[in-house]
């Protein structure tokens, strides 16, 4: 059993009232793809955030690598490479300058590839990084990420306002990465879409609460959508068993449920209706679903 | 608002009415107090934010409202002409200027501002290289000012006010018209592609960084980002002063003897004194935000907190030393070639027969007298780090209002007084120097406290840094003392004492240690 | 190999859809006989998929015997593919005549098999008899 890349252990954070983290534990093996997903305000950049050192964890425990990020920094962000929604780049550093400091921090930065990647996304390098354009930045800010082929690559939002072309890059980091052996990445994004595509662990986190943290392939299994028409139409939800959230109006209503009870025809003639379609629910339902129960 | 002239006014205003605020306090306290170097602070430091209002490039957020680029350009330079022009009225008779005209200077100023303007925003591109520009534009108009003066008197007609007078109108009409051609051509998104001054400055610029070499070592690395960011704040500013300031007042001083002393004493105070200032801002994460935070570009670098402080203060060292080298070169031309150095030569000779006729003693004086003056440059610029770097705003805030309130108040009530007060009882002056003594031992005490759990190589480099500063201040402070006690009846070992303490307490030594903490607290909240 | 747009919002996991064009390609003669595929890491840096579907994806048509994962080399598709395809459309029609006049017969499934599987073993103990005595 291979030591987990990331070990938080019962941690919480509040911000005078508000608690951003809720007593979150999670362990994240080597070489997989963690997509991170929640509302606006769940707490995932503030997750993210202690993983990096950035906060303190105030109660329970953060390990990167087996070690603390506060208090080793050179030995956890040394191989950790980050990308944020909005890098902050200098404005009045040029392209190379920046990859040029960026490179002094990493013994394994590889210049070939970090040259090979500024080709690729044509940038350049003389460029000053206030002239350049939002997707331009992201770009930028991902080659001074991952030249260095970090062990652990945390990516909080990177796609947010981005064009589809950027956003393909980045996921196509991300799959470099994880394709050499060991590497991990930690994917935060609204697009779940993406997420589905290309995680293999999802954790969703809902007003600081880690609703589901599990394989994706289990929590898709888990879940299915079941399409019913029911015979009298309903004002409110109707109560469906098993169901996690009910939708829809009238007759036609649609339920996510648990997938373990097997819906069959008999079953929803008791609740008086007829299944109209029954398919796996696809990420963006069950989050959606799992966010508006309280 | 009845017209675009007066929105764009108002816009001007709107936005610096804090600063034109501050502008007019500093006015009306120059005008009432009597003519003394707190005044002439005072009158350089209103004109010196007067530029600073009008120091933005061109406004691009402009550009797409309906008003012509003539409007657009003709409102902002001429207001700032016009200002600098009623600064220069409210000010009118506080100082003379030597035998020159008052209309021939406020010509000049109004020149310099729109030359000034016209320059900041034509050189855009250019980036640090903009001020070299900006220099050699004050260097010219400077230059037209005191043409009149320049031996042999009266000037022949061509050098005569009235005949430079027209060539500096002539030289701000062609500013405006080339800043007026430049906007313009900017609005439109450029224009045929003529060989000109702004892409080969970028272009220089450029092939600099690009030929540079990969940095040897993380702490390489962040100085040079620490440097870059804030690193020539200081000598730029410091070569501004001397530029603009103390050069055009040797010149009118070069008769005066005791005044070029005076004059020389100023030049040499200048970068502690605008230390000061700068140092509060050096002291904040980031140099030109008003934020607290450390931004998280540099909070995810794998870099320890003693490592990020340890480049601030390399980087405050640096900026320390190009000021005085600065000050050296201003000293180096000026001495020579037209100062009047009466003054300096009587203290110099006094100097030497009290060290044995030697002239090793006085150039050695002097040159422990610079190396104490840098470091007690670097001292103000690091002074407010552990406020700075914690990231509390109250903390920072208060640290620097009550620095500046005993700034102000030292200034007002005239500070020399309180020495002289100590000096002259040896009560008081015991007193004194017990609890200097107590305070003594209470620092190195605290520094031993706050850096018993720093890494070894850093206390070894600050401690060498300690020691070699507090070693020349040591030096001036038994220098002063055996040139006081020849003139002033005082108790002589007590006031040694009293100086030796002095020069130990003057360094920062605890809070270099804090300072690593403190930013932890902020890089870690 | 014709572009492949995945679609995370049908109910179809993403492995099945990734082999049913597979396979629709290699039917179709897109990608012939004997050729090799794309390996694990291009497959998914093309398709933006984790590579754990696509080795999931491989993996599943190496137990349908349609590609061959050479290890160290990469994944080919089978050689007999194609040639078997071929064949299989050929034999179709054939087994469905035997089929249906078994069937006229009044014989029932479990019957027309047992007749199938007696007669194969008929021949496979006539071939081993064959081989002994040469």
């Amino acid at each position: 059993m291979r030591e987990p890349v990331v070990a938080v252990t019962g941690l919480s954070r509040a911000f005078g009232a508000m608690k951003a983290l809720n007593d979150v534990t999670l362990e994240l093996p080597p070489g997989r793809v963690f997509g991170l997903v929640g509302e606006n305000g769940a707490g995932k950049s503030t997750l993210i955030k202690h993983l990096l050192g950035l906060w303190r964890a105030e109660t329970g425990r953060v390990r990167v690598f087996g070690l603390d990020p506060v208090s080793e920094p050179i030995a956890v962000l040394g191989r950790v490479g980050y990308l944020s929604e909005q890098p902050d780049l200098p404005g009045w550093m040029r392209v190379a300058e920046l990859l040029r400091y960026t490179q002094a921090f990493y013994p394994q930065w590889d210049t070939t590839y970090a040259a090979q990647l500024l080709n690729q996304f044509s940038l350049d390098p003389d460029a000053r990084v206030k002239t350049l354009s939002k997707g331009q930045r992201a770009r930028l800010g991902l080659i001074a990420a991952e030249a260095h082929r970090p062990d652990l690559l945390i990516l909080d939002e990177p796609s947010s306002g981005l064009d589809p072309i950027v956003r393909r890059d980045i996921l196509e980091a991300i799959i470099r990465t994880v394709t050499d052996e060991g590497r991990t990445v930690i994917f935060s994004s609204h697009l779940l879409d993406e997420v589905e595509r290309v995680s293999d662990y999802v954790a969703m986190l809902h007003r600081g609460v880690l609703k589901l943290c599990a394989p994706l392939d289990d929590i898709k299994g888990q879940h299915r959508r079941i399409a019913l028409r029911f015979e009298v139409p309903h004002a409110a939800p109707p109560d469906v068993p098993g169901a996690i959230r009910v939708e829809g109006s009238g007759r036609e209503w649609t339920v996510i449920c648990d997938a373990t009870r097997i819906y069959t025809p008999a079953l929803a003639d008791s609740v008086g209706a007829t299944i109209v379609d029954d398919r796996p629910a696809s990420l963006d339902e069950i989050f959606v679903a799992h966010a508006a129960v309280n | 608002m009845r017209s675009p002239t007066s929105a764009l006014l108002w816009e001007i205003w709107r936005r610096h009415r804090s600063t034109a605020a501050v502008i007019a306090a500093v006015t009306a306290t120059g005008r009432v107090l009597e003519p003394s170097a707190l005044v002439s602070m005072l009158w350089m430091v209103s004109f010196l934010l007067v530029f600073g209002i009008f120091t933005y490039p061109i406004p691009y957020r402009l550009f797409t409202l309906p008003v012509s680029t003539l409007r657009l350009v003709a409102v902002p330079l001429i207001t700032g002409a016009a200002s600098v022009e009623l600064l220069n009225v409210m000010w009118l008779g506080r100082f003379l200027t030597g035998p020159t005209s008052p209309w021939f200077v406020a010509g000049l100023l109004g020149a310099l501002m729109i030359c000034y303007q016209a320059a900041f925003w034509m050189l855009e591109r250019a980036g640090p290289l903009r001020f070299v520009v900006l220099g050699a534009v004050a260097v010219v108009v400077f230059a037209i000012g005191l043409a009149p003066s320049f031996p042999p008197t009266p000037p022949p007609p061509w050098r005569s006010e009235p005949a430079m007078a027209a060539a500096v109108t002539g030289l701000s009409a062609l500013a405006f018209l080339l800043a007026w051609r430049h906007t313009a051509r900017v609005r439109c998104g450029g224009g045929p592609a003529a060989p000109r001054i702004e892409p080969f400055l970028a272009l220089a610029g450029a092939r600099w960084s690009r030929t540079q070499r990969a940095f040897a070592s993380p702490a390489a690395a962040h100085f040079w980002f620490e440097w870059r960011c804030s690193g020539l704040v200081l000598p730029v500013v410091v070569g501004g002063v001397l530029l603009a300031v103390i050069a055009p007042q040797s010149w009118f001083m070069r008769d005066d003897a005791d005044g070029s002393f005076r004059l020389l004493l100023g030049a040499l105070a200048t970068p502690i004194v605008l230390a000061v200032p700068v140092g509060m801002a050096f002291a904040r994460p980031t140099f030109w935000s008003e934020d607290l935070s450390l931004p998280a570009f540099v909070a995810v670098r794998p870099l320890t907190d003693e490592d990020i402080v340890a480049a601030k203060m390399k980087t405050a060292a640096a900026s320390a030393a190009l000021s005085w080298l600065l000050v050296l070169s201003f000293l180096a031309v000026w001495l020579p070639l037209w100062a009047n150095l009466d003054g300096l030569s009587q203290f110099a000779i006094q100097l030497w027969s009290f060290h044995g006729q030697s002239i090793a003693a006085v150039y050695g004086i002097a040159a422990v007298v610079v190396i104490a003056g840098v470091f007690v440059t670097f001292r103000f610029l690091v002074s407010r780090l552990c406020s700075g770097l914690s990231g509390i705003r109250a903390l920072f805030v208060s640290s620097v209002t009550s620095a500046v309130i005993a700034v102000i108040a030292w200034l007002v009530f005239d500070g020399m007084r309180l020495p002289v007060w100590i000096l002259a009882e040896p009560a008081r002056m015991s007193a004194v120097v017990w609890i200097l003594s107590a305070a003594t031992i209470a620092k190195f005490w605290l520094a031993a406290w706050f850096w018993r759990r720093a890494a070894p190589q850093h206390v070894w480099r600050t401690l060498l840094v300690w020691g070699a500063g507090t070693t020349s201040l040591l030096a001036v402070a038994l220098v002063f003392w055996g040139a006081a006690r020849i003139y002033v009846a005082l108790d002589v070992l007590r006031f040694k004492a009293l100086m030796i303490l002095v020069a130990l307490l003057a360094l920062p030594l605890a809070r270099v240690g804090l300072a690593a903490r403190c930013l932890s607290r902020n890089r870690h909240r | 190999m014709a572009a492949l747009r995945l679609n995370t919002a049908s109910g179809t996991p993403l492995y099945l859809q990734l082999v049913e064009h597979l396979k629709h390609s290699i039917a179709t003669g897109a990608i012939k006989a004997g050729e090799q595929l794309p390996s694990v890491r291009k497959m998914a840096e093309d398709l933006l998929i984790n590579p754990n579907t696509v080795v999931r994806a491989y993996r599943d048509l190496e137990s349908e015997g349609i590609v061959d994962l050479r290890h160290g080399s990469g994944v080919f598709v089978g050689e007999s593919v194609a040639a078997r395809t071929d064949l299989m459309k050929k034999a179709e029609p054939i087994v469905r005549a035997a089929v249906d006049r078994l069937e006229t017969l009044n014989l029932g499934e479990e019957d027309i098999r047992r007749l199938m599987e007696n007669e194969l073993a008929v021949r496979r103990t006539a071939r081993q008899t064959r081989k002994r005595r040469a």
